[in-house]
C-alpha cells in the first residue's frame, strides 16, 4: 500500500427523531451550554443531534447514555418536550481528527488526496470543501483557504483547534 | 452501551469508565532523539480498527484505575480486561 | 415472508416464531434442538412427542389485494398514517428510485409513528412484483429504537431544573447570597461574579470593586480552586516531569508558578504550587481544570511512570481559600493572626506559612494573581465562612471590599496575567504566550517538550500573546473581536482575535489582550477591529499594562 497513516479515529455520532408535530420551532436551535441541538423537519419530526460515543466504534448504533444526555439537555431548553415520543435514533461513523478540523489535502504520493476527518461537521460546509479540494486537485496545490488543512500539521504542529468551536459533539 | 468488568471492581455500568484510547503506546523515553515523523506517530497515529481492538480505559466513576481491555469495536463485545503492565490474554 | 434474525455476533439466540416457526410442531422440535446446541446441554425431553396441531399448508403473501378496478381508479393504502399508496410506491419505481431507502423517503412509506411496521413488508413486496425482482435485493430499511415509541419524559424526566447537574457551593456561598452577589457559573460551580450595591450594574461595581482592591483591600472567595495533594518520595521528580519549569529545587515553604502542557506542547493548565515538606506538595489548578488535570496526572502515574513513589489526592472540596489582597491586606492579616511575622524577610512573596486562626490549623500563602501585596488562607472547608467573616470584620476599617470574578479576570488582565482557557486555546505554547521564562533548558523531558521542537511550533511568526490599547481609551473591546492590518482589501487577512478585553479604571483606560500572527515583533504596530458600524483603530502593546514598580 502507500504506508500513509491518518490521525484519525471513528465514532458512532448519534441523533434521534420524535413523532412528528404541528410547526413548533423554525430553525436549528443549538446550545452550548448544556450540549444538543434541536430542528423540526418539513414532516414535524424533532430532529435532535447527540454527541458521538467516547471510544472508537463501528457498531452504527446510538447509545442510551448518549440518549440520555442529549434528552435532558432538550428538555432543560424545551421542558414542553417532555411528552414528545422518540421515534427512532441511530448512530452514524464519523471519523475524527485529533484537533477536531479536517484534512483537505494532497499528500508526498503524487495524485493522491485527502478530504477527510470531518468528524460531526462537514455537512454544510460540503459545498464549499468539494471547491477547495477540486483546486487543490487541479493544481496540486492548495487554495489559501484549505491550506491550514494540511495533513502534514500533525507532524509539524500547527494544529487548527477546533474543539469547542461547535455547540456539541466534539 | 455495555458493561465492563473492571479489573478492580468487577462488573459495572460502561457509563462509570471513560475510554483512553489504543493502548500499549509507550512514551518514549528519549523524546528529543525522535524526529518530528517519530514523534507525531506516537502522538497522533492510532490504530482504529474495525475488529478487535486493544485499548485503555479508566474506571473514572469508581476505583479510578486505569486497565486494559480487549473489544471488538465492530459489536463491542468485550473479549477481555486485564490490568496495567500485564500482557494481553490474547493476540 | 418475515425478516429472520441476522447470526448474532452476542450471545444470544432467537427461537419461535420470530425466527421464523409458526407451526407447534416446528417450534418445539426447533426451539429445543437450538437450545440444546446454544447451551451445550442434552435435553431430549422433547424428543419423541406426538404434536397434533392444525396446520397451514397453502400460506400465501398478498401484497396487494385484487381489484376489478384498474390500478389508478383505486387507492390501495400501504402506510395508514402517510397515506401512502401503492401507487405511490410504483410511482416511485418509475421516477427511478429503486434502492428502498429512496423509495422510503420519496413515498415517506414506513416513516410514520408505527415506524413501518404495519406497511413495510408490503412496500417490499410490491416494489419486488412491480421490478421483477426477488424480496430485498433492492434492500431492506434498517429497524432502529426503541421498538415501542417512548416519551422523552420517560427517559430523562427527572434530571431537568436543579437537577440537570450537580451544583457546587463553596463553603462561603451562603455570605456570598446575603451580601446580594450575583453568581456565575464555573463548570459546576457558582462562583461570586460582583457584588452590586445599591442600583449598580456590572460595569459599575466591577469599576467599584477593582478600584478597591488595588487602592486598599479587596477579599475573593478562592475556593474553587482545584486542589491536588502530592505526596511521596518521588513527589518533585514528578513536578519536574509535568509541569514544564524545574522543582527539585524549590525551598520547603515556597511557592511556584506553573506551566502545564499538553502532550503536543500546547497549554493546559497553569497554577501555583507550594512546597509543604520535603515530600509534600499542594498544587492547584484552574476551577474549569481541576478534574481534568488530576485525571491526567493519574494517568501518567499509573501508565507510564508507575516506578514512582507519588499518590495524588483531590482535597479541592476539604480547603476553603480566602483571598485578601490590596496594600492593607497585610495589617488586616495582622490583625486576624497577630502572632505571624509578615515581614518580607520572614515571609516573602511566592512563600508558605503554617498559623493558627483560633486555634485552628491554616495554611497561608502569600501568592498573588491580581499583582497586588495579597494573602491566600487556606482552611479547613467548615471553618472558611468565619475566617471570611473575621477578615471582612477586621478589613472594614480598610473599606476591604469582596470581588467576584470579573474583577479578579480584570486585575489579572492589568498584570497581563493569562487564564488558561480564555486567553489559550489549543493551539498557545508557552512560546507564543511570551512565557519563554517558564521552560527549563536544563530539564530533559517533561510533558510536551518534544513538541515544542517541531517545525511549526518553533516558527516565529505564529499567532502570540500581546497587548492592545484602543486610539480612544473609553472604546472597550469585543472578546472575540477580529483584528487586521487593512480594511480596504477584500477578503480581509484575519492576524488574530481578542481574548480578553476591560475598561480598567486603574488605568482609566480600555485594555485588552489578544492573539495575533507574528505579534511579538509588531509591538507598537497600529491595526484594526472591524465592527459592525465602525472600525476601531489599535495599537499592540506589551502585556503588562500595570507596573507598579515604575
Amino acid at each position: 500500500m502507500v504506508d500513509l497513516k491518518l490521525p484519525l479515529e471513528s465514532k458512532p455520532l448519534q441523533a434521534l427523531v420524535s413523532e412528528p408535530v404541528k410547526p413548533i420551532i423554525d430553525t436549528v436551535v443549538m446550545s452550548n451550554a448544556v450540549h444538543a441541538y434541536v430542528s423540526q423537519s418539513d414532516k414535524g419530526e424533532l430532529v435532535i443531534g447527540a454527541g458521538t460515543d467516547a471510544y472508537v466504534s463501528y457498531t452504527q448504533r446510538g447509545s442510551h447514555d448518549v440518549v440520555e444526555g442529549t434528552l435532558k439537555a432538550i428538555l432543560e431548553l424545551y421542558p414542553i418536550f417532555s411528552r414528545m415520543k422518540m421515534l427512532r435514533q441511530w448512530g452514524g461513523i464519523v471519523d475524527i481528527c485529533p484537533d477536531a478540523s479536517p484534512i483537505i489535502s494532497k499528500t508526498h504520493i503524487k495524485g493522491l488526496y485527502f478530504n477527510c476527518g470531518w468528524g460531526t461537521g462537514g455537512f454544510k460546509a460540503t459545498p464549499g470543501s468539494g471547491d477547495l479540494f477540486a483546486h487543490t486537485i487541479a493544481n496540486d496545490e492548495p487554495h489559501k483557504l484549505n491550506a491550514d488543512f494540511n495533513i502534514n500539521r500533525f507532524v509539524s504542529g500547527d494544529l487548527v483547534d477546533e474543539h469547542g468551536a461547535a455547540a456539541v459533539a466534539h | 452501551m455495555f458493561l465492563i468488568n473492571c479489573p478492580y471492581c468487577g462488573e459495572r455500568d460502561q457509563s462509570e469508565f471513560s475510554a483512553g484510547g489504543e493502548a500499549h503506546i509507550v512514551r518514549p523515553k528519549q523524546p528529543t532523539e525522535l524526529s518530528d515523523d517519530q514523534w507525531a506517530e506516537f502522538l497522533f497515529m492510532r490504530k482504529n480498527i474495525k475488529g478487535v481492538q486493544f485499548e485503555r480505559w479508566n474506571h473514572a466513576h469508581g476505583c479510578r484505575k486505569w486497565f486494559n481491555m480487549v473489544r471488538d469495536t465492530s459489536n463491542d463485545k468485550i473479549h477481555a480486561v486485564y490490568k496495567m503492565g500485564e500482557k494481553p490474554p490474547i493476540k | 415472508m418475515f425478516f429472520l434474525p441476522d447470526k448474532s455476533e452476542l450471545d444470544q439466540i432467537s427461537v419461535g416464531s420470530c425466527n421464523g416457526d409458526f407451526e407447534l410442531e416446528e417450534v418445539i422440535k426447533n426451539t429445543a434442538n437450538s437450545i440444546n446446541k446454544f447451551l451445550k446441554v442434552k435435553n431430549n425431553d422433547y424428543e419423541n412427542l406426538e404434536i397434533i396441531s392444525s396446520k397451514e399448508i397453502d400460506k400465501k403473501n398478498i401484497w396487494l389485494l385484487p381489484s376489478d378496478k384498474p390500478l389508478g381508479k383505486t387507492k390501495p393504502f400501504l402506510d395508514f398514517q402517510n397515506d401512502s399508496t401503492a401507487n405511490d410506491i410504483k410511482l416511485a419505481l418509475r421516477e427511478g428510485f429503486k434502492s428502498i431507502e429512496h423509495v422510503k423517503r420519496y413515498t415517506t412509506t414506513g416513516m410514520a409513528t408505527d415506524q413501518g411496521k404495519l406497511s413495510n413488508m408490503h412496500a417490499l413486496g410490491i416494489i419486488a412484483e412491480t421490478a421483477g425482482v426477488k424480496m430485498g435485493e433492492l434492500g431492506t430499511t434498517t429497524f432502529r429504537p426503541p421498538y415501542t415509541p417512548l416519551t422523552f419524559g420517560a427517559i430523562v424526566g427527572r434530571n431537568v431544573g436543579e437537577f440537570f447537574d450537580i451544583t457546587r457551593r463553596t463553603p462561603i456561598h451562603d455570605w456570598h447570597v446575603e451580601n446580594k452577589a450575583e453568581f456565575e457559573n464555573v463548570g459546576q460551580w457558582k462562583r461570586a461574579w460582583y457584588y452590586p450595591i445599591g442600583n449598580e450594574n456590572m460595569h459599575e461595581a466591577v469599576q467599584r470593586e477593582s478600584k478597591a482592591a488595588r487602592d486598599s483591600a479587596g477579599i475573593l472567595d478562592a475556593s474553587t480552586l482545584g486542589k491536588i495533594d502530592i505526596q511521596g518520595s518521588d513527589a518533585s521528580e514528578f513536578l519536574n516531569r509535568v509541569y514544564t519549569n524545574a522543582w527539585s529545587k524549590l525551598e520547603i515553604g515556597k511557592c511556584r508558578y506553573g506551566l502545564m502542557l499538553n502532550e503536543d506542547g500546547m497549554v493546559y493548565d497553569d497554577g501555583v504550587t507550594t512546597r509543604l515538606s520535603e515530600n509534600h506538595y499542594l498544587m492547584t489548578t484552574t476551577t474549569g481544570g481541576a478534574a481534568n488535570v488530576l485525571s491526567k496526572l493519574e494517568d501518567y502515574l499509573q501508565t507510564e511512570w508507575p516506578e514512582l513513589d507519588v499518590y495524588l489526592t483531590s482535597v479541592t472540596d476539604h480547603y476553603g481559600t480566602v483571598s485578601i489582597c490590596g496594600p492593607n491586606s497585610k495589617k488586616i492579616l495582622s490583625k486576624i493572626i497577630p502572632g505571624l511575622d509578615l515581614s518580607d524577610k520572614e515571609f516573602p512573596h511566592m512563600s508558605f506559612k503554617n498559623a493558627l486562626i483560633d486555634n485552628i490549623k491554616c495554611r497561608v500563602m502569600r501568592i498573588s494573581f491580581t499583582g497586588e501585596h495579597s494573602y491566600e488562607i487556606n482552611i479547613q472547608a467548615s471553618y472558611a465562612k468565619s475566617v471570611w467573616e473575621k477578615c471582612y470584620e477586621a478589613g472594614k476599617e480598610f473599606n476591604i471590599t469582596p470581588y467576584g470574578t470579573e474583577t479578579m479576570h480584570l486585575l489579572r488582565a492589568e498584570k497581563g496575567f493569562i487564564i488558561a482557557g480564555q486567553d489559550t486555546d489549543g493551539t498557545m505554547t508557552p512560546l507564543d504566550l511570551q512565557m519563554d521564562w517558564i521552560i527549563s533548558k536544563k530539564k530533559y523531558d517533561f510533558i510536551g517538550k518534544r513538541s515544542l521542537y517541531r517545525s511549526d511550533t518553533i516558527r516565529e511568526d505564529r499567532k502570540q500573546l500581546v497587548g492592545l490599547l484602543t486610539e480612544d481609551p473609553k472604546e472597550i473591546l469585543e472578546e472575540g473581536a477580529q483584528i487586521v492590518a487593512e480594511t480596504n482589501k477584500q477578503p480581509i487577512e484575519m492576524l488574530g482575535h481578542v481574548t480578553s478585553s476591560y475598561f480598567s479604571p486603574n488605568l482609566n483606560k480600555s485594555i485588552a489582550l489578544a492573539v495575533i500572527k507574528n505579534g511579538k515583533k509588531l509591538k507598537g504596530q497600529k491595526l484594526f477591529v472591524p465592527m459592525k458600524n465602525k472600525t476601531i483603530n489599535v495599537t499592540i502593546t506589551d502585556t503588562v499594562f500595570l507596573d507598579k514598580k515604575k
